[in-house]
């Protein structure tokens, strides 16, 4: 057999490597072949929307579980609200991202848990062996614990914790279908509540932030800064084995794929970028100004689950008349951005 | 015979290719590698993308240059989202992750 290239650090993976048996082959067919349900059947439905946003709750309601390294949830309950340190980091970063999360929702928008009625919440951690992922599976925060290779352990991450509850936010509030356009919204609208909560958390001005998404997860082993920067999309990184980030900053560069869900990760660029320039336009605390526009946006219920960026923009325009005024600032600020990203209103 | 894995998506977004070229010289290693291909539900995968849940992987296996005795076609290819790999798809990833690693 014979592979591709693959750089230096990653040979120490042969040390480790199982042999890949063949003996439960037979065994996983049968169960698989014996699966009757049509494939698109799991496809998530789209959630029901929440009421509108009471009084915030005064503080959260945290589970963190263990999956133990398997990839089965939610995993063994593990330390829960008010309950001392475990001493375990994943652990200990998970519960006190979810407290910053939900302290940016309800200080900044009065907004109790992500569905507005104080949900519990509740994350997973050491979930699967080496996984390099953490997602939001509609109920609940997965974490991976990384390879140790590329990638580290994603709790490390505030940001990676704010986005991935901010997607239960959006569940709640606008539900935009995770494909293509409306799909590059849903993970910017992530991106932008991770950032604030991060920033929230440290008391950064828009001007000190870094306005990078992960960026505690690369090892030194990898040539960049962060997964995603917002402020400049495409210079996150640029390594050997994982390539030049791919992300566009204006619509001129979108990028036209069928992998991941329509380049979902991809073309969030330029709304990032966009959700930047208002807030680098309006100074101070990001999340007081162009976060309540983004805020107002996506639990205005105007936003089609299949929105473009254009919808999208357009929706901002009208959050930003509506809460500051038709001669104000941040609409002034919120035009110019869309402008600069090429999104034509 | 070629078996190449894309893997797209995840929080990082990051494409990731693994690739194994069988050593058609070898009966051995080419059955080893026919008994998970023909385990895996090729028809009900063509052309399925992602499952909708947020930040999940998707993932796009073909197999080019199958042996012309053990199949009516030379190529077969797949497109399936996280929440589907299991069973024999999970074997062939991750013999696929594993032995690209191993050979390099």
């Amino acid at each position: 057999m014979r592979c591709t290239i693959v750089p230096p650090y990653l040979l120490s993976r042969l040390a480790r490597l199982d042999e890949a048996g063949l003996g439960g082959v037979a065994a996983a067919a049968h169960q698989t072949l014996m699966q009757t349900e049509p494939l698109r059947e799991t496809r998530q439905a789209v959630a029901p929307r929440a009421a509108p946003p009471s009084t915030a709750s005064p503080r959260p309601e945290r589970t963190i579980s263990d999956a133990g390294g398997r990839e089965v949830l939610p995993g063994s309950v593990v330390r829960r609200e008010g309950g001392p340190e475990s001493g375990d980091a994943a652990v200990d970063e998970a519960y006190d991202g979810l407290g910053a999360t939900h302290a940016l929702f309800a200080d900044a928008f009065e907004r109790s848990s992500i569905d507005g009625r104080g949900l519990g919440l509740d994350a997973t951690v050491h979930y699967g062996s080496r996984y390099d992922n953490a997602f939001w599976d509609g109920e609940r925060m997965v974490f991976g614990d990384g390879d140790g290779e590329v990638f580290r352990r994603f709790t490390l991450s505030l940001s990676v914790i704010g986005h991935e509850l901010s997607h239960g936010v959006t569940q709640y509030s606008s539900a935009l279908e995770y494909q293509g356009q409306s799909g590059a919204l849903n993970e910017s609208v992530s991106d932008v509540f991770g950032a604030l909560v991060e920033q929230h958390s440290r008391g950064q001005a828009a001007s000190e932030a870094s306005w990078l998404i992960g960026e505690e997860l690369f090892t030194d082993m990898v040539e960049g800064a962060a997964l995603r920067s917002m402020k400049a999309p495409g210079t996150a990184y640029n390594d050997d084995i994982l390539g030049v980030d791919p992300q566009p900053a204006h619509m001129r560069d979108f990028v036209d794929t069928r992998d991941d869900n329509g380049g979902v990760h991809i073309n969030s660029g330029i709304p990032n970028r966009a959700f930047f320039l208002v807030a680098d336009a309006l100074g101070g605390y990001a999340w007081q100004r162009a976060g309540r526009i983004w805020y107002d946006t996506i639990t205005a219920g105007g936003l089609e689950p299949r929105a473009t960026f254009v919808q999208f923009a357009r929706a901002t325009v009208e959050a930003a008349r509506a809460r500051f005024g038709a001669t104000s600032a941040e609409l002034d600020a919120v035009q110019r951005a869309w402008a600069s990203v090429g999104v034509e209103l | 015979m070629n078996i190449t894995v894309v893997r797209s998506g995840g929080f990082a977004g990051i494409r990731r290719t693994w690739r194994v070229v069988v050593n058609d010289e070898s009966s051995a290693a080419v059955d080893e590698w026919l008994h998970i291909v023909d385990a895996c539900p090729w028809s009900d995968a063509v052309d399925l993308d992602g499952d909708g849940v947020p930040d999940r992987f998707v993932f796009v296996v073909t197999v080019e240059a199958l042996p012309l005795e053990s199949a009516s076609t030379s190529q077969l290819h797949a497109t399936l989202p996280e929440s589907r790999v299991v069973g024999p798809w999970r074997q062939l990833i991750d013999r696929v992750q594993a032995s690209d690693r191993a050979d390099t």
